[in-house]
Order: structure tokens, then C-alpha cells, then sequence
């Protein structure tokens, strides 16, 4: 009887866990200061009336790493089910490496780009300026 | 009668997936977030057959069902949410991060996919937030 209420418990206790999405964005090459961050939700019979709390996650890092760029972000979105949905975990998790002094846009000058919309800088090399001159 | 009416009004948000980009910060730029939200109408039709089931008789319920089945053997394969008729509203989500941010200096950004629930209804959603990195004596 007792070691089937702690088997009981333990079947309750134990959460299972399904992934909901995960994304990368590209690893630098210093690799030597880590950043995490986590936030959670508990929710009860999906009771859920906003996502606000993944807000925290850019905002720890941020803290993390005060002068530089946080890169090779993994982040994980997962739930975890601990009784038949009825009480369960939204958790997100974001790891990755701080580099400091590194700034990819902050540092340089606003790009201007075409209305067109091509994603190209006003200013482009034309094909003839590579070619060597020809005496 | 009045909660009914809270459960029935109020939508759950379900998350669905989170994606950040690069994070920069420094002390020398002002970060100023911006939020863009894009937003389509789902319909659930499994929600669908069970408000048929209980508005109507049994006979019409039926019909109504083998419709709805019928419809949903074109709705397989994966997905996120509710089925909705278009999803050309995440196509302009590029051009509506450059309106926040005109100096193109974007940190921080977060892609969020989730789902308001209604009963039958759902608001399928996505969300871009990030920061505008301007310089402390800048405008925007």
C-alpha cells in the first residue's frame, strides 16, 4: 500500500517533458564567458491569458553581458506535463556566449538601403571596379 | 453566469516557439524596444463539430460533422494553432521591423509564435520584439 502511494507520487512528481521549438543563431569564435537565462510559467488547466514572461529572457542577458553581444543563442521553448495537462510548466531557455566589446551594428554608422527593398547598401561595388586594369 | 462569461470573453494565450536573435548592449547606445503584432482569424473545427453537436438535432449534427471531417482531410500534416485562409499577414513583417526602426540598428530580436484561444475562434499570432540601439543623442 505505501510503496504504491510513493509510486503514485512519483508518477505526479515527474514531469514529462515535450520540445515546442528550438533556434540557434550563429557561435562566435570566444567562447569563454557563458550567458543563461530561463523563465517559467505554471500554469493550471491552461489558464494562460498572456506570454509577457518571455520578455525576461533577452532582458537577463542583456544584464549578463552590459558591453558586448550575447551569440550562439540556443533557445529552447519546451512544456512540461506534470498531470494530464492539468497542471504544467511553459519554460523557456536561452543559453549562449558573451563577447565582449564585440558590436555587429551598434558601432557603425546607420546603413542607408534602397526602397526597393533588396536588403543591398546604397553603396556597391560595380564589377568593373574589380578588374584589373589592362595596359 | 458571470464567470461562464469571463471564460467564454477571456483567451488563453498558448505559446507555441520562441526564437532570439544576437543580443548587443552597451553603455554607449540607448536600447528602445519595439513590439510588432500580426494577427490572423482560425477557426477550430473540432470546436466547430462540438457546438453543432450541442445547437443542433442529431440528424443535422451529423451532416454537419461529415462536412467538417471532410474539410479537415485537407487540413493535415503539421501546423501551429487553428487553420486560417491566408497566411500572407506574416508577409510583410521585414518592412514593419525597418518602420520601427529607421536606422536598421535592431538587437534583440525575438520572434513569438502563439495562439489566443476562443471558444470555436482562435487569434493566430505573431510577434516580433526587439530593441532600436540608437545613440544617446539621436533621435528617432
Amino acid at each position: 500500500m505505501k510503496s504504491g502511494f510513493l509510486g503514485l507520487v512519483l508518477v505526479f512528481m515527474s514531469g514529462c517533458v515535450s520540445l515546442n521549438s528550438v533556434s540557434l543563431t550563429s557561435v562566435p569564435l570566444e567562447r569563454s564567458q557563458k550567458v543563461r537565462a530561463e523563465a517559467e510559467r505554471f500554469i493550471f488547466m491552461g489558464f494562460n491569458f498572456d506570454n509577457d514572461y518571455v520578455n525576461l529572457v533577452t532582458t537577463e542577458l542583456k544584464t549578463q553581458c552590459p558591453n558586448g553581444t550575447v551569440s550562439g543563442l540556443l533557445t529552447k521553448a519546451e512544456s512540461i506535463n506534470y498531470f494530464l495537462y492539468i497542471f504544467w510548466k511553459s519554460r523557456i531557455t536561452a543559453t549562449g556566449y558573451c563577447v565582449p566589446g564585440k558590436m555587429a551594428s551598434g558601432s557603425e554608422p546607420p546603413r542607408k538601403r534602397r526602397p526597393t527593398d533588396d536588403g543591398s547598401d546604397e553603396t556597391r561595388v560595380t564589377p568593373t571596379s574589380l578588374e584589373p586594369d589592362i595596359q | 453566469m458571470s464567470i461562464l462569461c469571463i471564460a467564454l470573453t477571456s483567451g488563453c494565450a498558448v505559446l507555441h516557439s520562441v526564437q532570439i536573435g544576437e543580443i548587443e548592449s552597451s553603455t554607449q547606445l540607448e536600447s528602445v524596444p519595439f513590439e510588432i503584432k500580426v494577427s490572423q482569424f482560425g477557426v477550430d473545427l473540432n470546436d466547430v463539430k462540438a457546438t453543432g453537436r450541442i445547437l443542433m438535432d442529431k440528424k443535422g449534427s451529423d451532416q454537419a460533422n461529415d462536412v467538417l471531417t471532410a474539410i479537415q482531410y485537407f487540413q493535415m500534416g503539421p501546423h501551429t494553432g487553428a487553420g486560417v485562409y491566408s497566411i500572407s499577414y506574416v508577409d510583410h513583417l521585414e518592412s514593419k521591423v525597418r518602420a520601427q526602426c529607421p536606422s536598421g540598428r535592431i538587437t534583440g530580436l525575438m520572434s513569438i509564435r502563439e495562439t489566443a484561444e476562443y471558444p470555436v475562434v482562435k487569434g493566430e499570432i505573431v510577434k516580433i520584439k526587439g530593441f532600436c540601439l540608437k545613440s544617446k543623442r539621436e533621435n528617432l
